[in-house]
């Protein structure tokens, strides 16, 4: 039964009964609830236990400052932690339960902690848990498990999310009636308008008041804004959507809710959506939250917003309580008093601090019979897990607030809800992320939007509004402006009509005193949702500290999942008290994005699975798919790593990879490297400058391996270089270094050489490599109708020609990665496969064995040759690795003064070598350390590392290739390969060229 | 020797287009928007826009000026994409690019330029529909609205994690995209993904 619920009003739907749980337990509400209201509409006060001292907590607000009401919502893989109920959209079947409490919210074993809650007090858990460091661990687990929060799912998010970038004239945050006059103003004139707000429904304030605009009810109102908008072709208006980030350049990120509200659903259309907003001109008009006051037990369930209580009442059409008091130092919390005087609830008493009470509404709230006692505080409240009654006490502020209250004044009012109003604090989160100033405002009693750094305007009560008429007056304004900030043609938009009032201004009371002092009278919090009371912020500036960040650091106000959007003001205001200096010199805290909880499903959108990084393929991998390869990635490459037979494992496959390659023909898919066309009467200048071989020399037709250096002489990238014409060469890059290698060459072409004509294109994707290496390789190509000799005599190594095979146009490079005599087919890609499948069909006769990555560094590490970041670390010069040879004299090239640095000549460079084990049986991991003395004491002088290690499937051990201090001149000694395990495995170092070192078969 | 037009599957790209009526949400619905792969030749230049003499000569082979206005391109055959203040990408759908390279060579010989075929190793693909433009704002920060990007549009950009050269060919609208062919399995795969809410369906290749 929903006891609470009224019998008319609101906007809920009565014919449409939701069933939900809540701990376990059945309930009802209505569509069109939230699982706030619905909560209250039973009865259910007691929502949570507090974070540090389990005190029973029951719903406060209404909206995204809600501290209390904090849920688990779900279970499996969907589940959702720390929702805010009252943001919740209630659904059918919806199940939340409480974060804290056990056994059960309404007996927990926690509340213990309550009884020491003086001991309890800021920074309680640094002093007491500091010593001894050993236990840390032990204490973090019992005070995690005690204090916590909800449990992120375990399993992988069935949902998805998308990303969507969207361009606008206007962007507006919130629609209320600030919001919602702006965009009016903004449609009107053809802008391109986004429109966002974070609740089900556009409206704001004007969903839960009583108000008319033009002479008709303000709801209706609403509902005629949205439709003249939706006429708009160029308006977009996002309900559920949180405006959450504001970044520079008017770059703005929203949050929009798709599907929750939904409830049940099949999780294949989009959760939420990251909307990715560049606005010409921002309008922020998110409105404002209202404070409560800080009396002791200000937190029990059933003490909350009079703003909130208007918002169940007219919104939700339920009545939290029978018997209400309403505590306010302003005017506004009257019109609470009006309307659960309409909704049928008893007001016991309107409780002002202010001597003088307020204007027009206070004279409405005595015409209802209603007692107003000004000059009254509220100081204490009554209950156990929900208020009883509320002890009052006679207040006057005559220069600073009393330090306590008499105790024999104390009057008793029994009550089952307080609705309290300690004034209104615009949201200037937003306004605060896009850069701008907040200054206090001595007038209003809050910070203020003042000086903007982007395009943005704040209206509303966001810029301390509080009368509607101000509200659509300043959004009517931005919206103008806005418009012609745009160039564009403003509409003769009128202001709608609305009833002033007369209204006295607030009293700023940041505390209520107590019959006793803060540390020894009941708590008066703060911030709910951390548990930090006045005493706390007492104790901290007692402690010495002073700055705003140090305190919320030490007391925790203003953390969690709400932000402090309740209780900073208050603690701000009651910090700048005990320092004794006025509150716009303490000010606040930093305002970050994202301004409410949003989730790792929103930041990541589609980017997941197969979709979270490209995987790149080469145009023959269909067929190494239906091969059965193993794959690995290579970057963005998928390429494949060995080709098993059967239910080889990869040292078998690689076992006969390579032996097939060494006896009779391998084939790999080499497309992924690098591929520069270079062109230009300057090629020659430009290359010799890149490469530090003799680029000039090089005869057309002929291939030479060259070698790239950072301007700090170590090895940046190599490859073959094959000359095609007079001005007309061909690179080849390592797979990973396509793009870097690109990107350097343009650098220097762009930035240092713009007189060198020469041009760059990348053709790494246009043409497809094929490498077939093997003593029948040439065997192998005769055999598919070449057009052209591959005699040694007429294609000798190192040279390349255009050829014609298998009636397809290629080029063919006499290179080898392997040692064995190999050409390099490079083939149109859209006719790779074509050519590979060729190749295999004529294969057969030949044993042809395709082989993948893996046999490709084996045979390449037999042979001695280097892999560019495997081999090296960004810290290995030419000379070190054996190639002083290929460095020219007589020109210059990138690098090459740094050669002479004293550190580039040191005898003990790291220096790259071979090494075999002793026991020609160990294979040692790659990474492994070299160390020189098996009996040194820790910590071991290292004098090396090894960098490639294989079992050597043609010389029948295991080698190794590494780079050995001083290895130049150590051919014939002894290091050590220090093992994880502790053992220590004998190497002896060698040429790294373990295989064919004359290079007679590569040149066959 | 074969025709090196391309008359040729692009490789597994096919299949994947195939898949796209089926996985659309509702197949009944009329579909937001369609993708195909649109087979052409492509040839990248490069060459001097300030020498006077390259651009008459480069007029005089593909029979169209070369467009000098950044981000622009001229529709036609061949198209010709503004990619760079001295590189252009020129594309056929009649013309193979041995043809269009020994054009270009004969009337370019006198000056500094480098022309270079690119065909094989780019994927055009089109993309038609109302919602079309919904569907790159999932992963392109460009703004497509028709009062920023009309026809003879182009720019190169981001889509999804790729690179990518987006054009606005027609007012259907009709898109063209031209990705790198390693990375054009994983765009059709975003693609397809990212139209599935408004209905994605394979379309005629053109």
């Amino acid at each position: 039964m929903q006891k609470n619920r009224l019998q008319s009003g609101g906007r809920i739907d009565r014919t449409q009964v939701l069933n939900f749980r809540f701990n376990g337990r059945a309930y009802q509400g209505c569509a069109g609830d939230t699982l706030a209201s619905a909560l209250l509409a039973n009865g259910v006060y007691l929502i949570g236990r507090s974070f540090k001292l389990h005190r029973p907590r029951g719903i406060v607000g209404s909206g995204a400052e809600e501290p209390n009401a904090i849920v688990q919502i779900g279970s499996g893989a969907a589940t959702l932690p720390n929702q805010c109920a009252t943001q919740v959209l209630l659904y059918e079947g919806l199940d939340a339960n409480s974060l804290r409490g056990w056994p059960s919210v309404q007996f927990d074993v926690g509340s213990i902690t309550n009884w020491f809650s003086r001991f309890l007090a800021a920074g309680f858990y640094y002093k007491t848990f500091m010593a001894p460091r050993k236990l840390w661990s032990f204490y973090e687990k019992l005070i995690r498990d005690s204090a916590g929060w909800g449990h992120a799912p375990t399993k992988a998010d069935p949902d998805f999310y998308e990303h969507r970038n969207a361009h606008c004239d206007v962007l507006i945050a919130g629609a209320g009636p600030a919001g919602l006059m702006a965009a009016l103003a903004a449609a009107n004139s053809g802008a391109r308008v986004i429109i966002a707000d974070e609740q089900s429904e556009f409206g704001g304030r004007l969903l839960s008041q009583t108000d008319e605009i033009d002479s008709m009810a303000a709801t209706d109102w609403v509902a005629q804004a949205i439709n003249t908008l939706a006429q708009h072709e160029n308006v977009r208006m996002l309900p559920r959507s949180t405006v959450f980030g504001y970044f520079d350049h008017n770059f703005v990120t929203i949050a929009e809710h798709c599907t929750d509200h939904l409830g049940a659903h099949k999780h294949t259309t989009v959760r939420e959506r990251l909307w990715r907003v560049r606005a010409r001109q921002v309008i922020l008009a998110q409105g404002a939250f209202e404070r409560p006051l800080v009396f002791c037990n200000n937190d029990r369930p059933g003490v909350m917003l009079a703003s909130a209580v208007s918002t169940y009442v007219n919104r939700y059409g339920v009545c939290p309580g029978r018997e209400v008091v309403v505590f306010a130092n302003n005017d506004s919390a009257y019109r609470c008093a009006l309307d659960l005087d309409a909704a049928g609830a008893s007001v016991k008493a309107v409780i002002d601090s202010r001597a003088t009470g307020a204007g027009d509404l206070q004279q409405e709230v005595e015409a209802l019979g209603i007692t107003v006692m000004t000059g009254h505080v509220v100081t204490n409240t009554l209950g156990s897990q929900q208020i009883r009654a509320v002890q009052i006490a006679k207040f006057s502020i005559e220069g600073t607030v009393p330090a306590t209250l008499p105790a024999q004044d104390l009057v008793t009012i029994q009550c089952d809800l307080l609705a309290m109003s300690g004034g209104w604090s615009p949201a200037v989160h937003l306004h605060s992320q896009s850069g701008g100033r907040i200054t206090w405002s001595e007038e209003l009693h809050c910070f203020v939007p003042d000086g903007t750094t982007q395009n943005c305007v704040s209206a509303g009560a966001g810029n301390g509004a509080w009368e509607l008429h101000d509200c659509l007056r300043q959004g009517l304004e931005a919206g103008k402006a806005a418009i012609e900030y745009c160039g564009l043609e403003i509409s003769d938009l009128a202001e709608p009509k609305t009833e002033g009032i007369e209204t006295n201004s607030l009293q700023p009371l940041w505390r209520v005193p107590a019959v006793k002092a803060p540390d020894r009278c009941p708590k008066q919090f703060l911030d709910f949702q951390n548990d930090t009371s006045v005493a706390d912020v007492r104790l901290a500036v007692r402690e010495g500290y002073r700055n705003v960040e140090h305190v919320k650091r030490y007391t925790a106000l203003g953390f969690g999942t709400d932000q402090g959007k309740l209780g900073n003001i208050n603690g701000m205001a009651v910090l700048a008290e005990y320092l004794g200096e006025p509150i716009a010199n303490v000010g606040t805290t930093t305002f970050r994005p994202a301004y409410t909880p949003t989730s790792f499903g929103t930041c990541a959108g589609e980017t997941v699975g197969q979709l979270f990084d490209p995987v790149r393929k080469t145009a023959i991998h269909e067929w190494h798919e239906a091969a059965g390869a193993k794959f690995e990635t290579v970057g963005q490459w998928l390429r494949p790593w060995y080709f098993p037979d059967g239910d080889e494992d990869l040292d078998a496959a690689v076992k006969r990879e390579c032996l097939a390659t060494r006896r009779s023909v391998g084939i790999m898919d080499a497309s992924t490297l690098g591929k520069i066309d270079v062109q230009g009467p300057d090629a020659v200048k430009f290359l010799e400058r890149i490469y530090t071989h003799d680029v000039g020399k090089m005869k057309v037709g002929r291939c030479a391996y060259g070698i790239m250096l950072g301007e700090d002489g170590m090895l940046k990238d190599d490859g073959v270089m094959a000359r095609l014409g007079e001005q007309h060469f061909y690179l080849t890059t390592t797979t990973g270094g396509a793009a870097s290698v690109m990107s350097w060459l343009e650098l220097w072409l762009q930035t240092e050489w713009p007189d060198l004509d020469v041009y760059l294109t990348s053709v790494t994707d246009h043409y497809s490599t094929i490498s077939v290496a093997g003593p029948t390789s040439r065997q192998l190509l005769q055999a598919i109708d070449c057009d052209t000799s591959l005699d040694a005599a007429d294609f000798p190594f190192m040279s390349t020609q255009t050829a014609t095979l298998c009636n397809l146009p290629v080029r063919l490079f006499r290179v080898s990665f392997s040692g064995e005599l190999a050409f390099e087919i490079n083939v149109a890609s859209d006719h790779a496969l074509t050519l590979w499948c060729a190749l295999m069909d004529a294969g057969k006769n030949f044993d042809i064995t395709p082989y993948g990555t893996e046999s490709m560094h084996v045979l390449r590490a037999e042979k001695g040759f280097v892999i560019v970041g495997q081999d090296t670390d960004g810290s290995v010069t030419p000379t070190d690795l054996h190639m002083s040879w290929m460095l020219a004299s007589d020109k210059d090239f990138l690098g090459k003064r740094s050669l002479r640095r004293p550190d580039a000549l040191r005898a003990d460079r790291k220096q790259w070598v071979g090494l075999i084990p002793a026991d020609k049986t160990t294979v040692i991991a790659e990474g492994t350390q070299l160390i020189e003395d098996t009996a040194a004491r820790a910590p071991v002088p290292m004098c090396g590392h090894i960098s490639s290690s294989y079992d050597s499937p043609t010389l029948g051990h295991p080698i190794a290739l590494a780079l050995l201090k001083g290895g130049l001149e150590r051919a014939g000694e002894k290091v050590y390969a220090s093992l994880a395990n502790g053992k220590a495995v004998p190497m002896t170092v060698t040429s790294p060229v373990f295989y064919d070192p004359q290079g007679e078969r590569q040149r066959d | 020797m074969i025709d090196t037009k391309l008359n040729l599957p692009r490789h597994g790209l096919e299949s994947l287009l195939k898949s796209v009526g089926s996985s659309a949400d509702n197949p009944s619905a009329p579909p937001g928007a369609s993708l195909a792969i649109s087979l052409n030749a492509q040839i990248n230049l490069r060459g001097n826009s300030r020498n006077k003499g390259f651009l008459s000569a480069a007029r005089k082979a593909l029979g169209q000026d070369l467009p000098l206005t950044a981000n622009t391109f001229h529709q036609g055959e061949p198209g010709v994409f503004w990619l760079g203040p001295d590189e252009w990408l020129i594309s056929s759908n009649e013309e193979s690019s041995a043809v269009l390279l020994g054009r270009l060579r004969d009337h370019l010989q006198d000056h500094a330029f480098a022309a270079t075929d690119v065909g094989a190793g780019q994927v055009c693909l089109s993309l038609t529909g109302a919602n079309a433009s919904d569907i790159l704002a999932k992963g392109c920060t460009l703004d497509f609205h028709p009062d920023h990007f009309q026809v003879g549009d182009c720019a190169q950009s981001g889509l999804g994690k790729t690179s990518v050269l987006i054009a606005l060919v027609s007012n259907a609208p009709e898109f063209r995209i031209m990705v790198r062919r390693s990375y054009a399995d994983y765009l059709v795969r975003w693609l397809l993904h990212s139209g599935k809410e408004f209905g994605l369906r394979a379309g005629a290749a053109s």
